[in-house]
């Protein structure tokens, strides 16, 4: 993946994100925001630019909901501004 | 503030975006080639010239965007009726339930309607095991005043039968009568 598929990535991730509107989204749920030839990454790979997302503020852990292994994100306050200035929200 | 080249039908107006989906399901006929390509062929009439992968993409996120948006209305009318309800309810429990049913809705992947009812049930179950509790509790204590005032009263019944043996109302003998009487 080069820098520009990974930036497509991670605006792709936070866009599904914003779209559950304050509440939280599993990596299914993201993984539904991704273009059929993203849906296939590892998930390992996809956290960790869920991981990227949450260092910069754009997104936070929503917390253990169900049970500990079902993670949850949402956007923060951050995170939509940010996509508002990209045109994407 | 120029838009990104991929998100100008994302920024569209809701009408123009439902126009463009109704396009982009239009079956193929003799007249025009129907679906992505029919929908890139109006656009591209009114002016708006995009790729078949932007097309894609798009009516992709507008679906995804459709089912987050009532999955996220179902979880908050769901909070809304849990907190009518239950009053009382936690607002850290409502918001657990309320994200529970927004990541049902949102992944299709369970029916809400059958979670809701086992959350009540549960909560049901909570709340009746609660007053068994306090009923159990409240019986207890009942049980041990019965006890005490049994174990009291025997205790005054031998300080009276004391009095038999002495005769007479000295003042030790109203004494025994009071600290008697004190522990009925």
């Amino acid at each position: 993946m080069n820098p520009k598929q990974r930036e497509n990535l991670r605006l792709l991730i936070l866009s599904t994100i914003n779209m559950a509107r304050g509440y939280g989204v599993p990596m299914d749920g993201i993984r539904m925001g991704l273009p059929p030839q993203l849906r296939q990454l590892d998930a390992d790979d996809l956290r960790a630019e869920v991981q990227y997302l949450i260092d910069k503020g754009f997104v936070a852990l929503e917390g253990k909901v169900i049970s500990p292994e079902n993670r949850e994100w949402k956007i923060t306050a951050e995170g939509r501004d940010f996509l508002a200035t990209e045109g994407l929200a | 503030m120029k838009p990104r080249s991929d998100s100008k039908l994302k920024i569209l107006p809701e009408e123009r975006q439902e126009q463009i989906i109704a396009w982009a399901r239009t079956q193929k006929t003799e007249e025009h080639p129907g679906g992505l390509a029919y929908a890139r062929e109006q656009l591209a009439a009114d002016g708006l010239k995009v790729s078949m992968s932007t097309l894609s993409e798009f009516v992709s996120w507008y679906g995804l965007q459709q089912r987050f948006s009532k999955a996220a209305s179902r979880a908050n009318q769901v909070a809304e009726l849990l907190q009518q309800r239950n009053p009382d309810m936690e607002p850290e429990h409502v918001r657990k339930l309320a994200q529970s049913i927004f990541t049902l809705e949102a992944l299709d992947s369970g029916d809400a309607d059958t979670f809701v009812s086992l959350e009540h049930l549960k909560l049901a179950q909570d709340s009746a095991r609660t007053k068994a509790d306090l009923e159990n509790r409240k019986l207890a204590l009942a049980t041990r005043r019965v006890v005490l005032l049994e174990d009291n009263a025997a205790k005054a019944k031998a300080a009276l039968e004391g009095l038999k043996t002495k005769g007479g109302l000295t003042a030790e003998t109203l004494k025994t009568i009071e600290e008697a009487a004190k522990l009925l």
